[in-house]
């Protein structure tokens, strides 16, 4: 059971924080055979974010292969162009059945709305698994915060 | 700051070197690594954890996500027919991958070094720069130091792939304090630091990091943390370098509870809880050079 625990919320009813999340049809297609794709089980959405970062997160599953991959979100404040990347390296714990990603972006502009898209790539940067759909965030005024974290029971 | 003239300087750098592989040296003998653990004991089947030792393990290996860096060699659920290509090892675990992370320890501005940017009587400056140096791990091997050359130009183009981060160090005997008088020290005088800058006092404070660095996240340096707020408690200051920084840890949600239970873990990681004998001293056998290939021996 999940619980949704808003810690801290600053203007939160404002931000808009996320839209529903979708898979794209490249989930759904056999694609290559001997490629491994990963699924996105949960998320993307916005985990914390302050008045010039934030973090995204997602869960994946049919994870396998090496301890290292990147989380990667595409992002940008227009939504047909996403031409802005975020990387960040995360570890795949092989004693569990899926994994977090989580990715940092920096330099963003207070009170400003951003559109993104996420994926991951192995440790050699190959893609393993589908984009998913765009979301949204919106950055709070300067020195303020936003905290929305899903704490497990 | 010892005031040295360069002569002496190359000397005293030339003897931290020959220090470094004296110590490295010593660690990979029996005598450091005996691998005489309770948890050791445990994987024997002749010792049995408690019930906070058992749930930090299963912690570790499980929500809180230690063992993707720190290998307890028991991490690998590949389904049927899937090959097993990862770390799986039949010695005894070695706790880390050996790999290079950047974790977003903040700087630790205690250390004298922030300091050291004036000459000394010999026209030294250890540290030019002063608080605005940034500790950049192996990027910082890579691309040289203070006007010394790169130790290779054709590693300076991996520099941005490696700022920050700083080798996993093994999780054995991270718990070992010194001994009590008369040969050791009387309780609070030997304070034991963790990680690269010894930012991180206790084996708690380095767990409620990997726990909430992200969640107490502040753009603020050290001893400026906001009011209403405790470093190191609900505030942690910035990293010192925020590329490639790690983001397996920072939110993972551990209730105080789990905390302690994972620091009870890793105090079963300290050699001596089984005698260490001439036979415990012979293990694990991959350690020995008989088991290398002869191009390593």
């Amino acid at each position: 059971m999940k619980k949704l625990v808003f810690v801290t919320v600053v203007f939160a009813a404002a931000c808009g924080l996320s839209t529903p999340n979708r898979l794209t049809a490249d989930d759904q297609s056999p694609g290559n055979a001997t490629a491994h794709r990963v699924q996105i089980t949960e998320g993307p959405q916005l985990e914390s974010a302050s008045d010039n970062s934030a973090i995204i997160r997602w869960t994946a599953d049919r994870v396998k292969g090496t301890s290292l991959r990147y989380g990667v979100v595409h992002y940008g404040t227009d939504l047909h162009g996403l031409s802005q990347t975020a990387k960040s390296p995360n570890r795949w714990n092989g004693a569990l059945p899926a994994m977090v990603y989580r990715v940092q972006i920096n330099h963003l502009k207070p009170g400003t709305t951003y559109f993104y898209r996420v994926e991951s790539v192995d440790a050699k940067d190959i893609s393993e698994g589908p984009e998913s759909a765009v979301s949204q965030f919106t950055t709070p005024a300067a020195g303020e915060r936003i905290v929305n974290f899903t704490q497990p029971e | 700051m010892i005031a040295l003239s360069p002569t002496d300087r190359t000397h005293a750098q030339q003897a931290y070197d020959e220090f470094g592989q004296a110590i490295a040296a010593y660690e990979i003998g029996s005598e450091v690594s005996s691998f005489t653990s309770k948890f050791d004991a445990f994987l024997a089947g002749t010792a049995t954890l408690t019930a906070a030792e058992m749930s930090g393990y299963n912690l570790f290996r499980g929500k809180a996500n230690c063992n993707t860096c720190h290998l307890d060699g028991r991490s690998n659920t590949q389904a049927a027919g899937e090959t097993d290509n990862g770390m799986a090892t039949n010695a005894a675990p070695m706790f880390t991958d050996f790999t290079y992370n950047n974790i977003g320890l903040p700087m630790n501005l205690a250390l004298p070094w922030y300091s050291e940017n004036h000459p000394d009587q010999f026209g030294f400056t250890a540290n030019p720069a002063g608080v605005a140096f940034i500790d950049l791990g192996v990027g910082l091997f890579l691309d040289s130091y203070y006007g010394s050359p790169p130790p290779d130009l054709d590693w300076v183009p991996l520099t941005p792939f490696f700022v920050g981060k700083f080798q996993t160090s093994t999780l054995r005997n991270v718990g070992q304090v010194p001994p009590a008088p008369p040969t050791g020290y009387p309780a609070g005088v030997f304070v034991k630091a963790f990680m690269h800058n010894g930012y991180l006092l206790s084996l708690n404070e380095v767990v409620h990091f990997y726990n909430t660095r992200d969640k107490f996240a502040f753009p603020v340096l050290s001893g400026h943390c906001p009011a209403g707020t405790v470093e190191k408690v609900t505030c942690w200051p910035m990293p010192e370098e925020q590329d490639n920084k790690n983001m397996t840890i920072g939110n993972l949600g551990l209730t105080s509870a789990e905390e302690n239970d994972l620091v009870a873990f890793m105090e079963t990681l300290t050699d001596g809880f089984v005698p260490i004998t001439p036979a415990s001293l012979s293990k694990p056998a991959v350690m020995g050079k008989a088991a290398l290939p002869p191009s390593h021996q």
